[in-house]
């Protein structure tokens, strides 16, 4: 029965990644992100960025424009409708994941009384 | 997939939502905007102390209809000022000038915040208001004339902006000034806040120059919440990021 699910079930792979979700959150704020304020806010080093960027990019989760302000190249990113679904999705099912472990810590204390 | 502990889900989920909330914090920059209508306002004074000396510091009932182009287009309405024109053009100054702050800040600090809805919805809202004050009077659609008849409905119309800001910054502090705001906005329009001030001892009648200056706290008081806010913003702003660089 679809109620009876497991909360890792509603976990999507691609989404589920700490860099890829906080990407994602950061997107979803904003109209474009910089690939600079991404890398320096998330802490990853340009390869790493561009490699979670890509994953993101193919699974259609987000668009990745490439251009030049002045003479200074600029990456922008932007989470795309697709995507916006697929954080609420994930930030869902944490947050179902997360409360059963108060509902645990609620019933072992029930137990001891 | 590695299966995620519960509390692993938790901290994650915190993680996310502080995440979430230092993207939105880098991407305020409501204070200028604030400044920005503040000194607009501010700057319409003169207008309305003309407006007022010439009517006997009463508001002109039966006046424009929609003041929000006033006498410059409507001169059957005339009352011999320059406020609606103003309103007019500083309005859209206000809205592109605010869009392009955005536009310069997102580039600066790698983050833009999507203001296309501001800017289209502001527009939108000049324009209806110059739609509504020229068919209006010849179609003989009932207005609330209460709250056309000083001349400060263009200070209601400020709202709009606003509260598309607080939302599009995920803003409670704007939100909370908007409200403000909007309070007072519609206090001056439907009421002489002189009256209260006369009450709390101030007196323009003793000045010499009277009803020049009876319409003066209308306009003069939601300028200065504007202006007020926006400077503590700023601040506000400033102290956390000298606190982040620390």
């Amino acid at each position: 029965m679809a109620g009876n699910d497991h909360p890792t079930v509603g976990l999507d792979e691609t989404v589920h990644q700490r860099h890829r979700l906080g990407i994602l959150t950061i997107t979803s704020r904003a109209s474009q992100a910089d690939f600079g304020y991404l890398r320096e806010t998330l802490g990853l080093t340009p390869g790493n960025l561009s490699t979670h960027l890509t994953v993101l990019e193919e699974a259609g989760l987000v668009q990745v424009q490439k251009g030049y302000e002045g003479r200074r190249p600029r990456t922008w990113v932007s989470i795309t409708r697709q995507g916006r679904a697929a954080l609420a999705a994930e930030m869902a099912a944490l947050a179902k994941l997360a409360s059963q472990l108060n509902g645990d810590h609620g019933s072992a204390d029930d137990g001891e009384t | 997939m590695t299966e995620p502990t519960q509390s692993s889900a938790a901290e994650m989920l915190g993680e996310m939502r502080a995440l979430g909330r230092q993207a939105a914090r880098t991407g305020h920059g409501y204070w200028l905007p604030l400044l920005i209508f503040g000194v607009l306002i501010a700057a319409s004074l003169p207008l309305y102390l003309v407006s007022t000396a010439a009517t006997y510091g009463y508001a002109r009932i039966g006046g424009p209809v929609l003041p929000f182009l006033g006498t410059a287009i409507m001169p059957r309405y005339s009352g011999g000022d320059w406020i609606g024109l103003y309103w007019f053009v500083a309005m859209q100054a206000g809205i592109v000038a605010t869009w392009l702050w955005y536009r310069w800040r997102g580039s600066r600090i790698g983050l833009r915040m999507p203001t296309r809805g501001f800017l289209v919805t502001g527009l939108a809202v000049v324009e209806l208001a110059l739609l509504v004050s020229l068919v209006a009077p010849r179609v003989g659609l009932p207005l609330f004339g209460d709250l056309f008849i000083r001349d400060t409905f263009p200070l209601v119309l400020i709202v709009v902006p606003l509260a598309v800001l607080a939302w599009i910054e995920r803003s409670p502090a704007l939100a909370v000034i908007t409200v403000g705001y909007a309070g007072l906005a519609l206090l001056a329009s439907l009421y002489n806040v002189e009256n209260i001030l006369f009450r709390l001892g101030w007196n323009p009648f003793t000045s010499g120059q009277g009803s020049a200056l009876v319409g003066l706290p209308n306009v003069a008081l939601p300028a200065l919440l504007l202006l007020l806010a926006g400077a503590a913003s700023y601040a506000a702003g400033y102290r956390r990021r000298r606190r982040q660089a620390r």
